[in-house]
């Protein structure tokens, strides 16, 4: 691939690409890579990486002629990501291929400490062990694909309201309903194994 | 559950959450993304194509109108017109009958 294209702005690497070079669409792929990587590296787990990286590079390629460039194309990538991942977890609902694990002795315990540890340097360490990973994805199967994505974006990410909206396509009312449905529900989820003094 | 707690339980959970990013990973997908957009071809072309096709589904639109509309008439007339037919067939073949049998 020629080095040119990097030198090149998104605008413009866009317009050769819908103007029929295919080639340069490479050079967005490596631009945006990083990102779209992190955002699905949150949301999907790791068998199933490989194949929602492809399936948000060929959601971008085709969808390259609709952008009008009203929006920053980095916030354009980053939502056509998001939805890839809302989709996956759509679909894996409705195929019921998620695994039915209950929540275990350690995983609780983890919790309890994590929780009750007041220096951060503690937590730090803390949040490295597995138990913490497994028990936040433990926590999100027990949502619904669409309470999920907005506990994701919102509870976790700190996005605002309307941010999700916007990233969702959702109407800003729905994304608060849903978001304060979805974070009580997550608190009486783990509050179960929290005892508080 | 404490305001506390509750606060303490997020700063966790999004320090995991956060922690995924940070994770090694060893995946191959770029070349297929590659071959697979070589196939497609420009995404104008795709784009064309699909306005082409909603474009023809919309000339197509007053014909059908007219072939369903034509149809409905000819269903419509298929339900009474051969009853009316067999009837006044059985009518004229039964006095034929009695014609015929004056003879016979």
């Amino acid at each position: 691939m020629s080095d040119d294209y990097f030198n090149l702005t998104d605008t413009e690497i866009i317009t050769r690409v819908v103007e029929g070079n295919v080639n340069a669409f490479e050079a967005l792929m490596i631009r945006y890579q990083e990102k779209v990587l992190k955002i699905v590296k949150k949301r999907i787990p790791y068998r199933n990486l490989e194949e929602i990286m492809q399936d948000v590079f060929i959601r971008v390629y085709q969808s390259l002629a609709t952008f009008e460039g009203k929006s920053n194309f980095d916030q354009w990538v980053s939502s056509i990501a998001v939805r890839t991942c809302y989709d996956y977890w759509r679909k894996a609902y409705k195929t019921h291929e998620l695994p039915m694990s209950s929540l275990s002795e350690e995983h609780q315990k983890w919790l309890r400490e994590t929780v009750a540890h007041s220096s951060d340097t503690s937590l730090e360490e803390k949040i490295k062990q597995k138990e913490g990973r497994e028990l936040l994805d433990w926590a999100l199967r027990q949502m619904s694909p669409d309470d999920r994505m907005v506990l994701e974006l919102i509870y976790l990410e700190g996005l605002s309201g309307k941010e999700a909206a916007n990233i969702l396509g959702w109407s800003l009312a729905n994304v608060k309903i849903r978001s304060f449905r979805a974070r009580r529900k997550l608190e009486k989820l783990l509050a179960n194994f929290i005892k508080e003094r | 559950m404490k305001k506390a707690t509750r606060q303490r339980i997020r700063k966790v959970l999004r320090a995991v959450y956060y922690g995924k990013e940070k994770e090694e990973t060893e995946i191959h997908w770029q070349s297929k993304v590659i071959a697979q957009i070589q196939n497609l071809g420009p995404p104008a072309l795709i784009e064309n194509y699909m306005e082409n096709l909603s474009s023809l589904l919309w000339q197509l639109v007053p014909g059908t109108c007219i072939l369903i509309l034509i149809l409905g008439l000819v269903f419509f007339n298929i339900e009474f017109i051969p009853r009316y037919e067999i009837t006044r067939w059985l009518i004229e073949e039964s006095s034929e009958l009695s014609v015929w049998g004056q003879f016979l």
